[in-house]
């Protein structure tokens, strides 16, 4: 069987970072399917994974065939022309190119062709109704359905690569977590800048992940500062937009505990990372769904929509929480995830309007003291009982009639 | 060729080779690339109906229909009946054809809708996309908050029960979008 999986890049690393892993864990399948990429941005996904030439318009990644949305080139067109698409996956209802749109509904083929939109991830109970909903197409011969990832029961699950699996498995153990800090820490140290303190002092402490949408910092950083009296931190600040503004905060605040600014991460690294913190602030899909799967607690910064969007998908995933927390944690944390998600995030948002509120101090202290670990390391088994959505999804073709 | 955006309660698309038509909106969603919708959907020529996600980047053929301009003349039980404003036949829909549009049409309405035909049978009908009408129950205004963030359930004299903001009253006539069943304004 040959997939052809298509992505078309919305903003930032998520969607082809989605793309990859979903990848990496269809290869790894039992009887795994030859793949072939169709991907809009090859520049994003260069960076992601440096085999990519982001020049060429048809070339081999590993066990895969990559070619460029926009200019399959001349032996693209004829890849597939010989070989026309009969699986096919569209990530998040990205459409199709035309020359593949012209392939895929070619009059003259009498053999039928499987389609599957592979929705993004939310804990939206809506999931659940559109998950393996049959979707029309215009030829008879053209089949398709809708998959809806999730945590939840009636849900496709979250993709499960091999390498993050075994990364779990590691970090259940406390030395071989170590060990796995300090790999990262030998790694990162090459291009890391690390400000206030020694690299060596580091990896016993506790560790903060921060990959966010800008904001004013001031106060996550006052609460940072109160904890690490309670408790030694180091906070691992993601390469991005966010970044200069947040070492800016951090900076004017008088630098109160170590901050280690990143150089942009391969996705390996960046699993390794979150699966190493203690705490995570995490934003998007792809990070959301690893902090899940890391069973670590984390805060989720939503991708914004346009007149607050984003707040249903927050509530749904904070309804998830309310039944995993206990009592008294919940409150905290909501606010603050509440808090996170309407202040200050203006990517993509045209009227953030009156919900704009400032980040008051001692919401995130006191989520950081409450102990969580239990019941975040709950919802991770609540999302791996989901099961691996690349075996889903390729069980789902392999059936499709 | 009809965009999966185009899609909506009354409206007949192909299938692959066979002809349907929406007869609900169960819910739209936008994610991070376009809206998906959930819609049930009827097999014109055999019946059968299917509930089946959408992502607007799908397109599909029309469906070959003869339209009549039609107004509703009678309801007799479960049938709407539409008479032909031009040549005055009557023709009965069934209120499960109909879809959601039985939230948006009443006797007495002034305006008209499209009765659609395929293989010179009626099929449904397409009502226009805002339409008028009247709150008949819901909980007392509050003057002032005519923010409309704020919404309270309203029944309309179609028995339809809608999310309006909390200035409207009893007899308040609104403005219904009738693609997804929304209120949208407080009708002049």
């Amino acid at each position: 069987m040959t997939i052809d999986i298509l992505c078309r890049v919305v903003d930032n690393f998520g969607d082809i970072g989605f793309v990859y892993r979903l990848a990496r864990a269809l290869t790894a399948e039992r009887d795994a399917p030859s793949l072939r990429l169709v991907v809009d941005d090859l520049a994003s996904f260069s960076r992601l994974c440096p085999e990519v030439d982001e020049r060429a318009s048809c070339q081999t990644v590993g066990l895969w065939r990559l070619v460029s949305w926009d200019n399959p080139g001349p032996q693209g067109r004829a890849e597939f022309r010989l070989q026309p698409p009969s699986h096919v996956i569209e990530c998040y209802a990205c459409g199709r190119p035309d020359w593949f749109e012209d392939l895929l509904f070619d009059t003259r083929r009498s053999d039928t062709a499987f389609v599957v939109n592979l929705e993004y991830f939310t804990c939206e109970t809506w999931a659940r109704d559109f998950h393996l909903l049959p979707s029309p197409t215009r030829s008879a011969r053209v089949k398709k359905w809708m998959f809806m990832p999730g945590i939840e029961e009636g849900t496709g699950g979250l993709v499960h690569d091999a390498a993050f699996d075994a990364l779990l498995d590691s970090c259940a153990d406390a030395e071989r977590r170590q060990g796995i800090r300090n790999l990262f820490l030998r790694e990162c140290g090459a291009c890391g800048i690390f400000f206030s303190v020694a690299e060596s002092q580091v990896a016993s402490r506790f560790w903060v992940t921060v990959f966010s949408y800008e904001h004013d910092f001031s106060s996550v950083i006052a609460d940072l500062a109160l904890f690490s009296r309670e408790r030694p931190i180091a906070v691992f600040l993601a390469a991005g937009r966010s970044a200069p503004g947040f070492r800016s905060f951090w900076e004017k605040a008088g630098k109160p505990f170590p901050l280690v600014e990143l150089p942009f991460l391969a996705q390996e690294d960046w699993d390794r990372l979150q699966c190493a913190s203690d705490f995570c602030i995490v934003r998007g899909e792809e990070s959301f769904a690893r902090a899940i799967l890391a069973g670590k607690p984390f805060l989720w910064e939503c991708y914004p929509f346009s007149s607050g969007g984003q707040l249903p998908k927050v509530h749904a995933f904070l309804a998830v929480m309310e039944r995993s927390l206990p009592r008294h944690a919940f409150g905290p944390y909501r606010d603050m995830t509440l808090l996170f998600n309407r202040a200050g995030s203006r990517i993509g948002v045209e009227d953030s309007g009156p919900e704009v509120l400032e980040l008051p101090e001692g919401v995130l202290l006191e989520v950081l003291r409450s102990n969580l670990n239990d019941s975040f390391e709950k919802l991770a088994r609540k999302a791996l009982k989901q099961g691996n959505l690349a075996s889903k999804v390729l069980t789902l073709m392999r059936n499709m009639r | 060729m009809l965009a999966a955006s185009e899609l909506k309660v009354g409206v007949c698309f192909m299938n692959g080779n066979d002809p349907m038509i929406v007869q609900r909106l169960l819910g739209n969603k936008s994610g991070r690339g376009s809206m998906v919708f959930r819609m049930r959907i009827k097999n014109i020529v055999t019946g059968q109906t299917m509930d089946a996600g959408f992502d607007s980047s799908e397109k599909f053929q029309e469906v070959d229909l003869d339209i009549h301009k039609a107004k509703l003349s009678y309801i007799d039980g479960d049938n709407y009946v539409f008479m032909d404003e031009e040549t005055y036949e009557q023709f009965e829909i069934n209120k499960e054809d109909l879809g959601d549009n039985v939230n948006y049409i009443a006797l007495g309405d002034e305006f008209t809708v499209e009765l659609t035909f395929y293989d010179g049978k009626p099929v449904g009908v397409k009502t226009p996309i805002q339409v008028v009408r009247e709150i008949t129950y819901c909980e007392p205004g509050v003057k002032g908050d005519t923010s409309g963030k704020a919404t309270k359930a309203a029944t309309l004299d179609t028995g339809f029960v809608v999310q309006v903001p909390l200035f409207c009253d009893i007899g308040t006539k609104i403005m219904l979008d009738t693609r997804d069943g929304t209120f949208t304004e407080r009708a002049k």
